[in-house]
């Protein structure tokens, strides 16, 4: 009979239903897709070694940038060499969409090519000089046509290849170019060059005693474990936005919940009447939750897989920056990752009935008006709230990892959100004093005395406005010390790079002869074998003023150019716990003491950090005569009339020679920034979405719970329009309160995200500013999201008949 | 009831979609390289074998590239102190791949490939050690002059008296030196062995046929010390096969009153002896005779059948009708199947026979190829 009076309920309120299971769908969505999007980024790179030379492949790295070809020749002529697969990598744009191109030696990966691997492969790769094979999904989600050219921007050219699908090439090569190690040099503009040598599990020991010197070994452990390293920072921030989410979710289907069970309060005070026993009641609140979690969560896992997928566009960039290998866009998750969830949504949803099952089992026999529902006592709520902030303010203190700084500021945010029925009452009572007796003071007298059913959506969508604001504030004023950076370091009147060739001594020496010319700098960047970057600089005194120091020696820049000094960046000095005056080893420059730090410049191109070595020195150590780039100092600080023809005149080999000035270089550095903080934005708004259903449901409620005051209005005379007005100004009233609470909680996030997180995250400090207008912008929104709000409850309510309420009153 | 229904129901359905959408890639067949495809492309660009030219040794040890195809295949059975016995093939394959534009930009570029095969038969447990490696003809990964041919770390040096032939495989190993005890005689019309009706179906071939070989064999990381008898073949052509040939069978014998046999029966799409199988007998002194289709019988005696159901005749019995010679071969074990790139029967026979009416010995290698379930 139970189930039957659920079922006739539940399938008698369709729009609630979805409700309930859109708050459950989404909090279990959002969290499945970050999930999903955490172990693709640990995993799907890994996968392309194991596609080349089986699971827990070993690279042969360079201590410093490219592995020249001659020594993978030489380490394979050595007798008793294990199978060494040579992979050149590159990005390559196709339809806009990124892509890695990976140049492999097709003859020499038995694991690709092999018994039991693609048969035909090296034929395929080697039918013509401008090959590339694919996988017939990539081709597909590329929407490549049969017998058409493939046209790909390369190294800042359009090239057109001849390509060929593949079937059943592994999963490690989805979204990837893969091409015959010849093609990759040509195309890459790569000649000689290796990006790293993958051999096979178990062949450490025999690597170890024969590598040549300048090469090391990299095995999948470390690999693993540089790439923890490297996306923690991120990955925490995507833990943290999902457990917000989820929490965010578990309000809504406590509003919803709840809603649900105001409307049936008369059924069950019938059915306490025929017999039916609390314990009973209660139960059947918590099967309905487990039903109503069952189907949600499911709903939640199949979208967040799509949600997922979302994600995975916008990180892949960043990630494929940080890491110098693009991740696939294919999710594999692992299995256990689905039940894992799956369990989390059922929990979520029996923790969020559990008040409203016990309010079930209170019902009294046949008593068919609704008192008050318990509202926690004041003395407990600020006692809870006061615990929760202590708790948080000594995990934020205490300076440890990042995720305890995290749990610090979801607890503050807990505290709060207990706090924010207690302050909102008060707002309201301050109100209803200023709207005197009329009709605004009846309507904020009714949200009073509502506040226990409404009091925890206003907690969801106080915090989702302040999140928001919070993290847009926090992000604004990144931007704006990125953009103070980056024009400060950027001291040169322009950077001149070249399309074919390299930049050597000569050519640098050349430049610099140029009449025009005040000065020239340049940098080297190069990946040393340990992962850690080390720049070269070759720095003219005008250089010196881009950086902004943290910590310098008082002769910082006589100490550096006399050479077997290093600069290092804020957060590697961070990451490796260096202060001014420790010292950092260089394998390539064995130095009993190390180098000596002389300085620590703020820096925030890499999480990583880096080390600046003297120009000079790096190319007796590295034997690299290249440059990556000239900054160019003009006598004039501007760039000559044809400059560039001058250039190409005088100076041998500058005939594809491309000045970029500063100003370009900067907005490109804020495209890339603004990319990066992608992710960030749309959790976000997901996370205000989820907040404003949660608002719908519980003003839903409570407009069912004052159904009778609100005929008690109409039945005085109150027209439906007016009622309507009411209606959608209270919800517009409880928009404004949530967002005066959620200032201050916005101030004191975007404090701690700039603050505690970023340095910890990522390893920079940033000079603390307050930009109110990221603040103000997310005011509107609220407004116009309570607004928008109230207005389905607002035609439910007017259109209602108030007779039957009323009598049943009497 | 009809609510927990709907659940599994959903259940099932938003499983399947995921299963779906996660479903593992479809699992690619065991891939056998299609030899067809390694020596694709129009033989025309390539030279042809079509008539007896000198052959220059050692220049011709060196690689011909402007043919399409090419190997140094050295054979042999060995014995330690304590006579254990144990079968070998080494071997190197060249293939030059069509013509192509090369950019010239990348020292990768290359239009030959190469591949070898290293195969240790350890006789008294009856197990076969393969391994096959592949190499580009770039970056001197692979290749062959007068004094070397090697693939990666795997190599045979030309030495004062023979050559000094190192491949380790890992779990198994070898190095031999190996001199040549008889000169090399020359297969077909002066080297000019046909294998089809064309003028051009046909290779350049020579054997050393009775090579002494010493050294060490390593398995599973425990090395003996062995000495035996070896066999090499050279060969180059563009063009291996008439074209209405399945296979080859390919006996090389090496008897114990010092002479050697050689032949190989082409075999049709039918089954039946081609007329341009061909062999050679070498004498005590190492004077060859050329020996045609019709000079021998081959007549298979038992079956092997592998995994995938192919029958492999692993005894057979021989006779050479006109010298008065008859013998049964029989495989050392049945299991010398490559399960490479190329799926091939190669491995340690023994024979015994009767001339005359006398008795004899010999060991030697059986090679088979073309053979389907």
């Amino acid at each position: 009979m139970l189930w039957r009076s659920s079922r006739q309920f539940l399938t008698g309120h369709p729009a609630q239903l979805l409700l309930a299971l859109a708050g459950i769908a989404a909090g279990v969505a959002v969290m499945t897709g970050v999930a999903l999007l955490r172990g693709a980024l640990l995993e799907s790179l890994e996968r392309v070694d194991a596609a080349l030379v089986g699971g827990e492949g070993v690279r042969v790295v360079a201590l410093a940038g490219p592995v020249p070809e001659d020594r993978f020749v030489e380490l394979k002529r050595t007798p008793g060499a294990p199978e060494l697969v040579p992979v050149l990598i590159g990005r390559v744009s196709v339809a806009g969409q990124a892509l890695e191109l990976t140049g492999i030696d097709p003859f020499l990966s038995r694991q690709l090519f092999g018994d039991g691997g693609v048969a035909g492969l090296p034929a395929t790769l080697t039918a013509g000089p401008e090959t590339v094979a694919l996988s017939v999904a990539t081709a597909d989600r590329l929407n490549l046509e049969k017998d058409t050219r493939l046209e790909a921007r390369i190294r800042g050219r359009n090239r057109e290849l001849d390509w060929i699908g593949v079937e059943g090439l592994p999963a490690g090569m989805e979204d990837r170019l893969v091409a015959d190690i010849s093609t990759a040099q040509v195309l890459l503009d790569r000649p000689g060059e290796l990006s790293h040598i993958l051999a096979p599990a178990g062949s450490e020991a025999w690597l170890g005693d024969h590598l040549p010197d300048g090469l090391a070994l990299v095995t999948a452990d470390q690999r693993r474990a540089d790439a923890d390293r490297l996306t923690g920072g991120m990955r925490a921030n995507l833990a943290a936005l999902s457990g917000l989410a989820l929490a965010v979710g578990m309000f809504v289907v406590f509003s919803v919940l709840s809603f649900l069970f105001v409307q049936r309060r008369r059924s069950f005070a019938v059915l306490r009447g025929v017999g039916v026993r609390p314990g009973q009641l209660s139960w059947l609140m918590v099967r309905e939750a487990l039903f109503l979690g069952a189907i949600g969560t499911l709903v939640g896992l199949g979208l967040g897989s799509w949600l997922a997928q979302g994600l995975m566009e916008l990180v892949r960039e960043p990630v494929g920056d940080l890491y110098q290998s693009l991740p696939a866009r294919t999710l594999t998750p692992a299995l256990w990752l689905f039940p894992v969830i799956g369990l989390f949504g059922l929990v979520a949803c029996l923790l969020a009935v559990a008040p409203v099952a016990r309010e079930a089992a209170r019902v009294p026999a046949g008593r068919m008006l609704a008192p008050n529902p318990p509202v926690m006592a004041v003395g407990r709520r600020l006692m809870g709230a006061a615990i929760l902030i202590l708790a948080a303010l000594l995990l934020l203190i205490y300076p440890g990892a990042l995720w305890l700084a995290l749990a610090g500021l979801f607890l503050l945010m807990a505290g709060y959100a207990l706090l924010v029925p207690w302050l909102a009452s008060g707002l309201l009572a301050l109100a209803a004093r200023a709207s005197g007796a009329g009709l605004g003071m009846r309507g904020v007298a009714m949200l009073r005395s509502g506040q226990a059913r409404i009091g925890p959506a206003l907690s969801a969508l106080t915090l989702a406005v302040a999140v928001t604001a919070g993290i847009g504030m926090m992000i604004s004023s990144f931007r704006v010390s990125v953009d103070d950076w980056v024009t400060r370091l950027l001291q040169a009147d322009a950077y001149l790079t070249i399309d074919e060739g390299q930049i050597d001594g000569e050519f640098a020496r050349a430049v610099a002869g140029l009449p025009e010319l005040e000065g020239v700098s340049s940098a080297r960047r190069t990946t040393l074998a340990d992962g850690r970057v080390l720049v070269a600089y070759d720095l003219p005194t005008r250089a010196w003023a881009g950086f902004d120091w943290l910590e310098a020696a008082d002769d910082v820049q006589a100490r550096f150019e006399e050479g077997r000094a290093v600069l290092v960046t804020e957060p590697f000095a961070r990451r490796y716990g260096l202060a001014l005056g420790d010292r950092v080893d260089l394998e390539a420059l064995p130095d009993p003491d190390g180098l000596e730090i002389v300085g620590i410049f703020r820096d925030y191109s890499t999480d990583q950090g880096f080390i600046a070595l003297a120009g000079p020195d790096y190319r007796e150590a590295f034997d690299d005569p290249v440059r990556d780039n000239l900054g160019l100092y003009f006598e004039g600080r501007e760039i000559p009339d044809n400059f560039v023809g001058r250039l190409a005149e005088s100076v041998p080999g500058a005939g594809t020679a491309r000045l970029t000035k500063p100003a370009d270089i900067r907005s490109r550095t804020l495209a890339v920034f603004d990319q990066t903080f992608r992710i960030t934005r749309a959790l976000q708004i997901l996370l205000g979405l989820i907040a404003l259903v949660a608002l719908v449901s519980s003003l839903l409620a409570l407009a069912l719970e004052r159904a009778r005051d609100y005929a008690t209005l109409r039945a005085l005379g109150l027209t439906r329009l007016r009622l309507a007005g009411l209606v959608t100004g209270q919800t517009l009233g409880l928009a404004a309160v949530s967002v005066i609470l959620a200032i201050p909680a916005a101030l004191v996030l975007h404090g701690l995200l700039t603050g505690v997180i970023q340095p910890r995250s990522f390893g920079w400090s940033l000079p603390m500013s307050w930009p109110l207008a990221s603040l103000m912008v997310v005011v509107p929104w609220a407004l116009a999201a309570g607004f928008l709000a109230g207005l389905y409850p607002a035609w439910k309510i007017a259109r209602r008949d108030p007779a039957p309420w009323l009598k049943e009153r009497l | 009831m009809r609510e927990i229904a709907l659940v599994i129901i959903l259940t099932a359905v938003l499983a399947g979609m995921l299963a779906w959408q996660y479903r593992l890639p479809p699992q690619q067949p065991a891939g056998s390289l299609d030899a067809v495809e390694m020596i694709a492309g129009d033989p025309e660009e390539f030279e042809r074998v079509t008539g007896p030219v000198p052959v220059n040794l050692p220049a011709d040890q060196a690689a011909h590239p402007e043919y399409q195809h090419e190997w140094w295949y050295f054979t042999g059975n060995l014995e330690d102190g304590e006579g254990r016995r144990f079968g070998f093939q080494f071997t190197l394959f060249r293939f030059a791949l069509p013509e192509q534009s090369g950019t010239g930009k990348s020292a990768w570029e290359s239009d030959q490939v190469w591949m070898a095969h290293l195969a240790v038969s350890d006789i008294e447990n009856e197990r076969f050690y393969t391994r096959e490696r592949f190499a580009r003809g770039a970056l001197d990964m692979a290749g062959a002059t007068e004094e070397t041919w090697w693939l990666g770390p795997w190599a045979v040096q030309a030495t004062d008296t023979g050559w000094h032939l190192v491949a380790d495989a890992g779990d198994f190993e070898l190095d031999l030196q190996i001199n040549p005890l008889k000169p090399h005689v020359l297969q077909g019309e002066a080297g000019y062995s046909r294998k089809g009706p064309e003028p051009g179906n046909a290779s350049r071939y020579l054997s050393f046929t009775r090579l002494d070989a010493r050294g060490m064999v390593a398995l599973d990381g425990e090395q003996f010390d062995v000495q035996g008898m070896a066999w090499l073949d050279r060969e180059w052509g563009s063009s291996a096969l008439g074209p209405d040939l399945a296979g080859w069978d390919w006996f090389s014998l090496q008897f114990d009153d010092e002479r050697e046999l050689m032949f190989f029966q082409l075999r049709d799409n039918d089954g039946r002896p081609d007329r341009y199988s061909a062999g050679v007998k070498v004498d005590f002194h190492g004077n060859a005779t050329v020996l045609g289709a019709r000079d021998v019988r081959l007549t298979p005696l038992e079956w092997w059948t592998d995994e995938q159901g192919v029958r492999w005749p692993v005894k057979w019995h021989l006779v050479v009708p006109e010298e008065n010679l008859e013998l049964d071969v029989r495989a050392v074990f049945d299991d010398q199947l490559w399960r490479g790139s190329f799926r091939y029967w190669e491995g340690a026979v023994e024979a015994s026979g009767i001339q005359d009416g006398l008795r004899f010995e010999a060991r030697g290698y059986l090679e088979m190829t073309g053979y389907h379930p």
